[in-house]
């Protein structure tokens, strides 16, 4: 019982601890990029600064998974008897949403900066910009979104008795974790470039916003191959 | 958090061997189709010059893939796989934000359980103050049990039937363009020569084997994409109204992950249709 | 928790090196394809009537960086499936 404690407060520590450093350094390059913006439009200091909090928000949603998963982790309570397995279990769904969460926050980031950028230069596109930036942060939080959801389930289904599997479920939680940081940061590059270009050329917004969630979408795909291999470790073997 | 774990199965035998399926998808899966099919019956019934409200939002979503497919696959081809793609494109969004619409059953059900409850019938019993169970014998019973309404692209059966329908599409199309010969040079990538000896040992061309892998990683990569990003929005959906203990329907929750992601992930799944199908082009 | 065994700890480890193996090995080549879209969504930009070419370009750019990730889905399940 204890021990199933101690592992579901580590998980919880590892899973906001690690989970917050995407996303404070997302939000801190938008706000970067406001204020330079602010520098040299100082006129279009109410769009900048809302469209800024707007793009903060949609980063912020990768720290709030995590969080989620923390305070879940926290108010844990091991049932009686329960086997000493699932603190394991809890350990590794801690691992997989603070490690998944750091690529979608940081690549979250990237867009909501040049938007800003592009703000700054041409403040009468900012409708489109942020059109543009909403959908690149979305596409960008798939691979928070897949971590969440093998941390969730993680953290639902009942532990084996059996010890390789409990390393196979330790495997899996990695596999989930490392392999959505970089096509997080991916994501959030081809976000960037895509509104950059927009904000360059407003009248080819629609092909580039096809480009983009294309472009997106097979960046996405080692993110899918370990939510896979992670699916497979958690339960077929 | 029982919701996540338990998976509802219903079972046929058929030809001595038994088909499990799951009852929801199923069900969700004819409802999303009978919406399209009326939908469409009754668009194609008052078609008029001046479009009704109806008749232009399938006109717009019409002429958007339009644009795409034509300017990808050239007029000839575009327009033959236009119905193709605005099917797939229509049954996916429809799919994804069918989850949005509230269950009222179990909600009037839950009305009169709780109305029953305080005129102390005995059938109610609330397990806490926000969850109730109804004994079977109650009339009201089977608007408490009416099944969830959920995405039938929450499951991967779903996503998967698509993505290899898609798979099928693509390839036959690639050997009707191309005919069989070149079709299947074009797995033995550039470096190898195709030509007399070489021929006949292709089996040890490494390429062979990577693009092989790579197309079968396409269709899973396509299955999972729209799996996960569906299932995921629905389990945080539950995971965050399971923490508030359902007190507020989070609308904010509900509006991105079934609305929007819905909508961008329909896009993405039709878009990389589109892209498949052409890559068989060249 | 019971001792394990030599075969079963092959196993096991085999397992956890089969999610480090994906996990790690899918980082470069997310972060490499972000690249080559996001030039490509930079040259659109500049050149919108190559559309065509530079989307084509892109995805093939995209499927060769994605090789390595291939590799990592290749070792993993053979390290769950083979060992």
């Amino acid at each position: 019982m204890e021990t199933i404690t101690l592992f579901s407060i580590l998980a919880a520590g590892i899973a906001i601890g690690l989970g917050a450093i995407g996303s404070a350094i997302g939000e801190g390059f938008i706000a970067m990029k406001a204020v330079e913006a602010l520098g040299r439009q100082p006129n279009a200091s109410g769009k900048l600064i809302r469209v800024m909090i707007v793009g903060q928000a949609v980063t912020e949603a990768a720290a709030i998974f995590a969080l989620v998963v923390s305070l879940i982790l926290v108010f844990y309570t091991p049932e009686a008897g329960e086997s000493i397995y699932k603190g394991y279990y809890l350990l590794s769904a801690g691992l997989a949403i603070g490690l998944g969460t750091i690529g979608a926050g940081l690549g979250g980031g990237l867009p909501g900066g040049s938007c800003m950028e592009g703000i700054g230069r041409q403040p009468e596109n900012s409708d489109i910009l942020t059109i543009q930036m909403i959908v690149g942060q979305a596409v960008t939080q798939t691979s928070s979104i897949f971590a969440l959801t093998v941390s969730l389930i993680l953290l639902s289904i009942d532990p084996s008795n059996d010890i390789v599997k409990v390393f196979a479920v330790v495997g899996g939680g990695l596999a989930m974790g490392l392999g959505a940081i970089g096509p997080g940061i991916g994501d959030g590059l081809v976000a960037k470039n895509a509104n950059l270009a927009v904000g360059k050329n407003p009248r080819q917004m629609g092909l580039l916003t096809r480009t983009m969630v294309i472009g997106q979408a097979i960046t996405e795909t080692t993110d899918i191959y370990s939510l896979v291999v992670s699916l497979i470790l958690i339960f077929v073997v | 958090m029982d919701e996540l774990g338990v998976v509802k199965l219903a079972e046929i035998a058929l030809f001595g061997n038994v088909f499990s399926y799951h009852k929801s998808m199923i069900i969700m899966t004819w409802i999303v189709m009978a919406i399209l099919v009326l939908m469409a019956i009754i668009t194609r019934k008052k078609i008029n010059l001046i479009p009704s409200r109806i008749q232009s939002l399938f006109e717009l979503i019409i002429e958007f893939l339009d644009d795409i497919t034509v300017s990808t696959l050239g007029k000839k081809d575009g327009r033959k796989f236009l119905p193709l793609i605005c099917a797939v494109f229509m049954f996916i969004l429809l799919s994804n934000w069918i989850s949005i619409l509230p269950n009222i059953f179990r909600f009037f059900g839950a009305v009169i359980a709780a109305g029953a409850n305080m005129f102390g019938s005995e059938l109610v019993t609330f397990t806490s103050w926000a969850t109730l169970e109804v004994d079977p014998s109650a009339w009201y019973s089977f608007l408490i049990k009416f099944p969830n309404i959920e995405e039938p692209t929450k499951f991967l059966a779903t996503d998967l039937g698509l993505s290899i329908m898609i798979l099928i599409i693509a390839h036959t199309y690639g050997i009707r363009q191309n005919g069989i010969g070149n079709y299947l040079k074009g797995y033995m990538g550039d470096v190898w020569p195709t030509t007399g000896f070489w021929k006949f040992i292709f089996f040890l061309n490494p390429f062979l084997y990577m693009n092989i892998l790579g197309e079968i990683s396409n269709t899973v990569s396509h299955a999972f994409r729209l799996f996960g990003n569906i299932f995921g929005g629905g389990m945080i959906v539950v995971i965050v109204s399971s923490l508030i203990h359902s007190v507020i329907v989070p609308v904010g929750l509900l509006a991105f992950f079934g609305l929007f992601a819905g909508i961008v992930q329909a896009f993405v799944f039709t878009m990389l249709t589109v892209t498949y199908i052409a890559q068989q082009k060249a | 928790m019971e001792a394990i065994t030599g075969q079963e700890l092959i196993r096991a480890v085999a397992l956890l090196g089969a999610g480090i193996a994906m996990g790690l090995g899918a980082i470069g080549p997310g972060i490499g394809e972000g690249f080559v879209a996001g030039k490509a969504c930079e040259a659109l930009g500049k050149r919108p009537d190559q559309s065509q070419l530079i989307t084509r370009t892109m995805i093939i750019g995209q499927a060769i960086s994605e090789t390595t990730g291939i590799y990592s889905l290749i070792v993993a399940l053979i390290l769950i499936f083979v060992v």
